[in-house]
């Protein structure tokens, strides 16, 4: 049995433990509600891309040529996966959900005999998935998940995976991230950047036909749609994944928050438990001194 | 002034909406020439090249915001403007963007993959309009 002196220790310690949880909970809950902010902004942006794309793949079909990030490949060989993973730990299973759905993934994509390349971004999916699968990785760019998350870097990454895309590297690209649901749900998404899935966001969709006063109208285009078109599918790919990264951030914080307020519960009861049996051994410590005096004097 | 009359303009970027309000007339760089807009415009959508835009608003005249490149929709009543970045005139600081500028063309000189090449001089392209913008900023007050 722990002695008294020990079951205080203890009590100390689970009593600091809860201190923290409790201060971590209250920083994410601050910092859930900018990262909201944030993507809230980003939204408006988001929409009218998702909207002026859909005026231009409409005409697509008199294109001459169809752009390939908009048609995608004929060979679908190779497949680059973009799993979206917080910087740090403690936030229950937001890294491991997407970690685990990422593996199920590949496995599928490597049973079918395609080739598959991992860019994680995010230091804690990095590190999982560089367990099993290090010779998969073709990069981890870091300072991408930091935040502020800045547009300007994404154009970056950007820019390189467009590269890799007209190399021939990869023919298919997709991204996977936690959907900020609520505060305390996150849905693991799965969606094709390359080629470009153009009715995905229904909500979108059905948001702009409320207020699409002239979008039935004929639009006059400067330069030409197929132009256009082609600068847009760029820029368009840079705001899916600013809109995924923003996502993340958000899920990140909402489900760290639920996981300290478990953990400052948990320690909350642990206190409770061992204040109990702390004031237990010391009542059965002075009962048994008191025994021992009394039938110390007894024998007297 | 009678709302059929007002045109609604809104420069949206990825990080926020920084402009959003109703105006008399705005003039946009657009990629084969600048054009300006007002109310009852016919529907168009253009590509934009780094430039100033100017505002007209009812009570305000001439509210500049630098954009640097991105797309600018028109119809009868809105006029949506979709900056990769966007930032008001004034707001510019000349000498900073001549630093930059020169960073930027020293990394150029450095690198030697062909895609970053391409990046660095695109970005000095819009810097070097964020200077003139300041530039004729400062002679037509």
């Amino acid at each position: 049995m722990p002695s008294l002196k020990d079951l205080k220790l203890r009590i100390n310690s689970v009593k600091s433990t809860q201190k923290i949880t409790s201060a971590m909970k209250m920083v994410s809950a601050a910092k859930l509600r900018r990262a909201q902010e944030q993507a809230e902004a980003s939204r408006p942006y988001a929409a009218r891309m998702q909207q002026l794309m859909m005026q231009l793949t409409k005409q697509s079909g008199q294109f001459d040529d169809v752009p390939s990030l908009l048609q995608g490949r004929e060979q679908q060989n190779c497949y680059l996966l973009i799993p979206i993973t917080s910087d740090r730990g403690l936030c229950g299973s937001f890294n491991t959900a997407i970690v685990r759905s990422t593996r199920r993934l590949i496995k599928d994509l490597l049973a079918k005999g395609k080739t598959v390349k991992i860019m994680p971004l995010g230091r804690k999916g990095r590190d999982l998935l560089r367990r099993e699968y290090a010779s998969l990785i073709v990069d981890a760019p870091e300072a991408i998940t930091k935040t502020p998350i800045s547009f300007s870097l994404i154009e970056g990454l950007v820019r390189q995976i467009l590269h890799q895309y007209e190399a021939q590297e990869f023919d298919v690209c997709t991204v996977i991230y936690n959907r900020f649901k609520s505060v305390i749900s996150q849905v693991v998404t799965q969606q094709d950047l390359i080629p470009v899935v153009t009715d995905q966001h229904n909500e979108v969709q059905d948001q702009n036909k409320d207020n699409s006063g002239g979008l039935e109208a004929i639009y006059e285009y400067e330069p030409e749609p197929e132009l256009l078109l082609a600068e847009l599918l760029p820029r368009n790919l840079a705001v899916q994944i600013y809109g995924a990264l923003l996502e993340s951030a958000a899920g990140e914080q909402g489900a760290r928050m639920a996981a300290m307020d478990n953990a400052t519960r948990n320690a909350g009861d642990m206190i409770n438990r061992l204040t109990v049996f702390y004031n237990r051994s010391r009542q059965a410590y002075i009962t048994k001194e008191l025994i021992e005096i009394i039938s110390g004097a007894e024998a007297i | 002034m009678a709302t059929e009359n007002a045109l609604r303009l809104e420069v949206i970027t990825p990080e926020r909406t920084l402009f959003s309000q109703d105006v008399v007339s705005v003039v946009i760089p657009g990629a084969l020439g600048d054009f300006s807009a007002l109310p009852g415009h016919a529907p168009f959508i253009s590509l934009l090249r780094p430039g100033v835009i100017t505002v007209l608003g009812p009570l305000s005249g001439g509210t500049k915001i630098f954009v640097s490149g991105g797309f600018a929709e028109v119809s009868q009543k809105t006029c949506i403007i979709l900056a990769t970045q966007a930032v008001p005139v004034d707001q510019l600081d000349r000498s900073k963007l001549q630093q930059q500028i020169q960073e930027f063309q020293e990394d150029l000189k450095l690198e030697k993959q062909s895609v970053q090449q391409a990046f660095y001089e695109h970005e000095i392209l819009v810097i070097q309009a964020k200077i003139d913008a300041v530039q004729q900023n400062v002679y037509t007050g």
